[in-house]
């Protein structure tokens, strides 16, 4: 499973890809989770299952969504990501994935 | 406002900023103005280094040499920058693109020649057109080169090249045409300003342009504006400072380079206000905000936010507070949060007109850590204007920040209570 944040900079993104990637581990699932800043999306979402946006750039849905038709693109609930709540979103991301 | 009202502004709002932010202009400026980052920030290190009392000339000159080849040229970088944004935006051919660009540049560039006590003139481009006073030029021409290019290709203006011929070859002279037209479009513009009094577009564009757009933009009342613009995005959870930045980079930069370049040339720096100042000088507001939740919060839900912050905030990181206090839609918030970057803006300004600051012209790195960065930018006033900045901006979020806490220690209570 390959899971991809984005961000305006991958930074804050970056500390909830670390509480995912340990939520992940501690249920003995294998998944590749990353961050990046938005302009660096293109270069490496290859791979993705799925886009998982930073709320701040919510605003830029719709383009991600039209830039990558074939990978489910998610907005980030502000209390989960202001939380650091990488349990939840990574079950968010999941179950999105199974249903696709 | 009623929930609906809310939430179709929210929307409208989106849909805005979404706009504008895709505009593959100011995408360009903005993108592009970030790839000359590294060298900028190098040069403003040798700037620094250079500032020690007490150095060997040899390392005086090389740290000079550094900051006069960053800020210098600094428009060169920045076509190259914003032309391979543009390429990239319109899926044009980007090495084309820079030299196409490039090219039209120094078309439209004065070449003079230079008595040097030798039997010919030497001809060279004077340093001033390549430095920050070519900025606005070397902006225009880098969008305008690269989109037309890109569009013609796209419209297949081009030769058309029989099937036979092999893809890497077509694609060549592909890309002749429309730089033909280009060139000799820029030849033309070059050659008919000559005509006129201003001799060339450099001097055009610097007279009705960058400085009506420097006075204008370049004020300390737009920079307070665009603080405040940039937290009030924030307020509706769009990233402020990446929507704003193009603005920035438009309205400041140039009086920041021309800081470097004053510098570099022996010279003091004279733009109060620009792109480097507001950097570094926007204030500690996200290590108040944690040092408020970690030490004089009472709910758990502060603390814990608190904990997970602190480090981040050291860096500038905002978000864990920003979408967990939460300070995003929070009504309670909005006063401290839409003003503390810019009273700290303003409380820099001010020690800089009463000469306690020095005018800033080094490029320090972005979210290096907080007194770090003041440290860097301008010594020990650097770091107690930011020591100022940091209790000013505690004091100002307190009231507000305590009237949350006592909110969620009431919650926590009633929860307890119910169990």
């Amino acid at each position: 499973m390959k899971i991809t944040l984005a961000c305006a900079g991958g930074m804050s993104t970056g500390m909830l890809v670390k509480k995912m990637e340990e939520y992940a581990t501690s249920q003995g699932i294998e998944a590749d989770i990353s961050a990046c800043g938005l302009s660096e999306l293109e270069e490496k979402v290859t791979g993705s299952d799925i886009i998982l946006l930073g709320p701040q750039v919510g605003y830029q849905l719709d383009d991600v969504k039209k830039e990558y038709p074939d990978i489910p693109v998610l907005v980030i609930e502000m209390m989960d990501y202001g939380m650091m709540n990488g349990e939840k979103v990574f079950k968010n991301a999941q179950e999105v994935i199974a249903s696709n | 406002m009623s929930e609906t009202k809310k939430s179709s502004f929210i929307n409208g709002l989106n849909v805005f900023v979404n706009k504008f932010s895709n505009n593959t202009f100011v995408k360009s400026i903005a993108n592009g103005m970030m790839m000359t980052l590294p060298i900028t920030i190098v040069g403003s290190l040798t700037t620094i280094i250079g500032m020690i009392p007490g150095l060997p000339e040899i390392v005086m000159k090389a740290c000079s040499l550094g900051t006069s080849i960053s800020s210098n040229l600094i428009t060169i970088y920045v076509i190259i920058g914003i032309s391979s944004a543009m390429a990239r935006e319109k899926k044009g051919d980007m090495i084309s693109s820079i030299i196409l660009s490039l090219a039209a540049f120094f078309v439209l560039t004065p070449i003079t020649a230079f008595d040097i006590g030798q039997e010919k003139p030497a001809m060279a481009f004077e340093l001033t057109y390549l430095g920050s006073k070519g900025i606005f030029v070397g902006m225009i021409v880098a969008l305008v080169v690269t989109w037309v290019f890109a569009k013609m290709v796209e419209k297949r203006i081009t030769f058309r090249m029989p099937e036979s011929v092999p893809t890497a070859i077509a694609k060549t002279f592909e890309a002749i045409v429309p730089a033909a037209i280009i060139f000799i479009v820029v030849i033309m513009i070059s050659t008919a300003f000559a005509e006129t009094k201003f001799g060339n577009v450099h001097d055009f564009i610097y007279t009705n342009l960058q400085t009506p757009l420097e006075a204008l933009g370049g004020s300390i009342w737009s920079a307070l504006f665009i603080m405040f613009l940039s937290e009030l995005l924030w307020f509706f959870g769009i990233h402020g400072s990446m929507v704003v930045g193009s603005v920035i980079a438009v309205l400041f930069t140039t009086q920041a380079y021309a800081n470097m370049e004053a510098v570099a040339a022996g010279e003091v720096a004279t733009n109060i206000i620009n792109s480097f100042f507001l950097d570094a000088f926007k204030g500690p507001r996200a290590l108040a905000l944690a040092v408020i939740l970690v030490w004089m919060s009472r709910s758990e839900k502060f603390k814990s936010i608190g904990k997970i912050s602190l480090v981040p905030s050291i860096f500038g990181i905002t978000e864990p507070m920003k979408f967990g206090i939460p300070m995003i839609m929070n009504a309670i918030i909005f006063i401290p949060l839409t003003l503390s970057a810019a009273v700290c803006v303003g409380i820099a300004y001010v020690a800089t007109i009463i000469g306690f600051l020095p005018v800033i012209s080094v490029n320090v790195p972005k979210n290096l850590p907080t007194f770090l960065s003041g440290f860097m930018a301008a010594g020990w006033q650097g770091l107690v204007v930011q020591l100022i900045q940091f209790v000013v901006v505690l004091l100002l979020y307190l009231p507000f920040m305590k009237k949350l806490d006592s909110q969620g220690v009431a919650e926590e209570t009633a929860t307890l209570e119910n169990k």
